[in-house]
């Protein structure tokens, strides 16, 4: 039996913030409490830092197994945990991809050991895999990752038969499982891609990929999404657009969630000439309105959740002309300080942020009471931050990516320590713990709603 | 009286779930949840079996209205009997009255209170002192404002349109919250007097005279003129299906609009006022149909409803029945409700299998603290809010026969019908104030509650509804 006390601390508990601190014991909270030093085996004493729910990020790609030139889940894992993240989903497009339970059997097997954080793993849904989508779900797949463009890349492959969208998300409607989608609408990518295939300057990106191809790719799924029933999830929104048809969705009651990045939320296409391959990304970082919408969207709660896309790739990958590259930013090391910055600079609310960051995307996996929140029962996924100001700086990433619009961007908080099932995985900065994160499966919604 | 208590071994309500957890309270506040090492000599109250609720919120109460049978005195034990420990009460400026003197007046009464209590204001005219009036007011700790859009049963306090559009300029420009009785005050004057004329003479007429769109056409009213003014408005005891559609149009407006409903809205229909006792249950607006009461559950379980306020303002039997068989017009308007509010929302919602407990708890305090600016210390059970708790037993009835209920009237509007979820102790700032619905301190007093103005409403802004 460990014991944690964590003391002196503003804690964030029921939406708001109170002076006092937490018992662990087990990986486990077992009372929020004023005041109150208390022996235990650990005691923190946190100076008056907040005490908040360790992050959820819904989206990584931590690219294990098959491409440790890029990242592995060590590497990854260690710089979401640095980062205040203490869950994450992993993609399936790893190698081999998350087709079925045997793949996700073997992903897991591969990582069981060496991550810092909690995770899940999100399975593939495909034109190749309709089958196999239930044993998927069975085998504790935690969502399922759709394309709609076309992948030059290895599996999974882009769906952009309508017929075959439908019986997917049909198929994954019946788990209780969320489809997640990256919404691209693949002849408008192709086509804009051909126009600007010479362009040199780095907002060619954004030219070839208007707002359109994502609108048309949100509605239509969203509309499909409701013909079968099944909860769906759209990712690293990029548009206005896009948006309004999601908020369109759920006014009308449809179980429609979504999420943004930190570089869509507070960055633009002002961006692109100074920082060429650090901002190249899909969907690509919009113009201004965009960015405003999509951060007021995330203040009013339509935009659900903030998830990286956590993309790293090497140095190599991310050099040559503005269309050749590849796509992809690091990001799960300071999206919490990022967002967090957005609150201490009265940009954003608090509560919103904390829901948004920890406390919502726990719900949408069934884990409400479980993580994401401070209260006694839940997991002991903490984050003292210090609202001392900071700059940031790529060489202190964990992740062996290097690619970030993010470096040299001057925050309000820093993470000082971070708890993972009540261990104490970074202290004052510094990784001290061990790769002790569990596999974690969703509670299937359907049951949700029955109970 | 201690305001040190430790709730031992109960399942507490923290968000949606129920937590196995102890609470202790120190000093009257929430001190600690979850395990919990006893300090010496603490009272403990056992609430093994049984579940921790925050203490509820019912925001529209009246217990100084002239006639009616509550006062403070009476009221708050009846709030507190049921579960209820903080309540909104409107403080009434009659005509020619000086608005901070009825705030003052209210405010004294208050010193009677079992539990805590806030007000709101009835402002009954535009003058100028009024309105200046109105930001000493809000100083003062009271931030929300009402007017009656009718006169037929309010004494007079019915203002017209452009008064209550200055009204609600001044409030917006206070940063308060304003509020009006909605009901269209020349459609009800002509229907009840056709009715009179043709010997609907009883309750039935009261039901009548008051048809949905008397509602919904005074609510589009007053939603267009708060928009106007630029001030956040709620909708007190909200009744029908017609009404909530208008509320939530979405005509382009900046302002965020709130609905309450009441609990008799959501429990009975319109068929009581064919009853031979259909006097009883006389209020303004009227119960209405079965259809509406479904809309209004619906609205509840999907948001565009935010609060259920029980509108409590009892007569006693006498004066109910005075004018029962000669003029409807004559009945004063108001039933019971503040005691029976939980037991309603709990036993039609929660068993009914229309919302969660989490639902419950979300319309029943949290709402009500957030909407009216006491989420501070009010609204949930949380460290450093105070220590207003509801041990309850979802699998008692209670009784509710006017015997066994604590206003000071003789008669129960819901004398016939089954109602579960026992407030087995209702605890106010860390003193057991009740025990199965009886007052076991007679001596705690509620504490008056100042607030402050600005609070945001976006949040329960549920624009859904197409032209």
């Amino acid at each position: 039996m460990s014991s944690v006390a964590i003391r002196n601390a503003l804690v964030w508990a029921d939406g708001r913030l109170f002076e006092g601190g937490v018992r662990v014991e087990d990986g486990v909270i077992v009372a929020i409490e004023a005041g109150g030093a208390r022996s235990a085996d650990v005691v923190l004493d946190a100076e008056g830092a907040l005490l908040l729910p360790g992050a959820i990020d819904l989206h990584v790609h931590f690219r294990d197994p098959g491409q440790p030139q890029k990242e592995d889940f060590g590497t990854g894992s260690r710089s979401a945990v640095l980062g205040g993240v203490t869950t994450v989903l992993d993609m399936p497009n790893t190698r081999p991809a998350v087709l079925d339970a045997a793949a996700l059997a073997t992903k897991r097997a591969a990582i069981e050991g060496r991550s810092w954080v909690d995770f899940g793993l999100i399975g593939a849904a495909d034109p190749s895999n309709a089958d196999a989508i239930a044993g998927l779900a069975e085998a504790g797949a935690a969502a399922f990752k759709f394309f709609t463009y076309e992948r030059r890349d290895a599996p999974p492959a882009g769906i952009l038969d309508d017929a075959t969208l439908l019986d997917l998300l049909r198929a994954v409607g019946a788990t209780g499982r969320r489809a997640h989608v990256h919404a691209e609408n693949d002849s408008l990518v192709k086509a804009g891609r051909a126009a600007e295939r010479d362009g040199a300057d780095w907002a060619a990106h954004l030219r070839s990929r208007a707002a359109l191809v994502e609108e048309e790719a949100v509605a239509r799924t969203i509309l499909f999404a409701r013909e079968a029933g099944t909860p769906l999830h759209v990712c690293h929104l990029s548009s206005a657009r896009g948006l309004a048809r999601v908020a369109e969705a759920k006014r009308r009651g449809q179980a429609v969630t979504a999420e943004a990045t930190p570089q869509h939320l507070l960055l633009d296409d002002s961006g692109y000439e100074r920082l060429g391959p650090d901002l190249i990304m899909v969907p690509p970082v919009r113009t201004a309105d965009d960015r405003m919408a999509l951060h007021a969207g995330l203040a009013r709660g339509d935009v659900d959740v903030v998830a990286t896309d956590h993309a790293p790739h090497t140095e190599q990958d991310k050099t040559g002309a503005p269309l050749a590259i590849s796509t992809g930013l690091v990001g799960v090391q300071w999206s919490y300080p990022l967002l967090l910055t957005e609150v201490l600079a009265g940009r954003l609310p608090f509560a919103r942020v904390i829901d948004a960051m920890a406390t919502r995307p726990a719900r949408m996996l069934g884990w409400q009471g479980r993580k994401g929140v401070i209260r006694p029962g839940a997991d002991a996924d903490l984050v003292l931050v210090d609202t001392a100001g900071t700059t940031l700086d790529r060489s202190a990433l964990a992740s062996k990516g290097r690619s970030t619009p993010f470096d040299g961007t001057h925050v309000l908080a820093r993470v000082r320590d971070t708890l993972v099932g009540g261990r104490l995985q970074v202290a004052d900065g510094q990784l001290v713990g061990a790769p002790t994160g569990r596999f974690l499966t969703p509670h299937p919604l359907h049951e949700i709603r029955k109970a | 009286m201690t305001r040190d208590l430790l709730v031992r071994g109960g399942r507490v309500l923290l968000g949606d779930d129920l937590v196995d957890a102890d609470v202790l309270v120190l000093d009257g506040r929430i001190a600690a949840i979850g395990r919990v090492e006893a300090p010496e000599g603490i009272a403990v109250e056992d609430a093994s079996g049984l579940i921790v609720l925050p203490g509820m919120i019912d925001p529209h109460v009246h217990v100084g209205w002239p006639g009616a049978a509550d006062d403070f005195a009476i009221g708050s034990r009846a709030a507190a009997a049921g579960g209820v420990t903080t309540f909104i009460e409107f403080a009434v400026q009659f005509p020619g009255d000086r608005l901070e003197d009825a705030v003052d007046t209210w405010k004294r009464w208050g010193a009677d209170s079992a539990v805590d209590f806030a007000l709101h204001a009835i402002v009954s005219d535009s003058r100028p002192e009024t309105l200046e009036a109105m930001g000493r007011v809000v100083e003062a700790g009271v931030t929300s404002f009402k007017m009656f859009m009718t006169s037929q049963h309010s004494g007079g306090l019915g203002v017209d349109d452009g008064t209550l559009y200055e009204i609600m300029c001044r409030v917006a420009e206070l940063g308060g919250l304003s509020m009006a009785h909605c009901e269209n005050d020349e459609v009800i004057g002509h229907l009840a007097e056709k009715l009179i004329d043709d010997g609907v003479v009883t309750a039935a007429g009261h039901s009548a005279a008051r048809p949905p769109l008397v509602e919904a056409e005074a609510i589009a009213r007053a939603v267009r003129l708060a928009d106007a003014a630029g001030s956040p408005f709620y909708i007190p005891h909200l009744s029908s299906a017609e009404g909530l559609r208008a509320a939530l149009l979405d005509t382009g407006r900046a302002v965020p609009v709130i609905a309450e409903t009441c609990p008799q809205f959501l429990a009975l229909t319109s068929e009581v006022y064919h009853r031979h006792d259909g006097a009883h249950f006389v209020m303004s607006p009227p119960i209405k149909s079965a259809a509406d009461q479904a809309e209004l559950w619906a609205g509840i379980a999907d948001g565009r409803v935010s609060t259920v306020g029980s509108d409590h303002c009892p007569y006693p039997r006498g004066f109910k029945d005075e004018n029962a068989e000669t003029d409807f017009r004559r009945i004063p308007n108001g039933v019971p409700g503040v005691e029976t509010l939980l037991p309603v929302m709990f036993t039609l919602g929660v068993r009914g299998g229309r919302i969660s407990l989490g639902d419950l708890a979300r319309i029943c305090s949290l709402n009500p603290a957030r909407i009216f600016g006491l989420d501070d210390r009010k609204g949930s059970i949380a460290v450093g809010k105070d220590g207003d708790l509801v041990l309850f037993d979802p699998e008692r009835r209670i009784s509710t026969q006017a015997a066994d209920l604590n206003s000071a009237i003789d008669y129960s509007i819901y004398a016939d019908v089954e109602l579960w979820g026992m407030p087995v102790a209702t605890i106010s700032g860390g003193t057991v104030v009740a025990r199965e619905q009886r007052i076991v301190d007679d001596a705690h007093r509620g504490r008056f509650l100042a607030r402050t103005p600005g609070v945001v409403l976006t949040d329960f802004d549920r624009r859904v509804v197409s032209a």
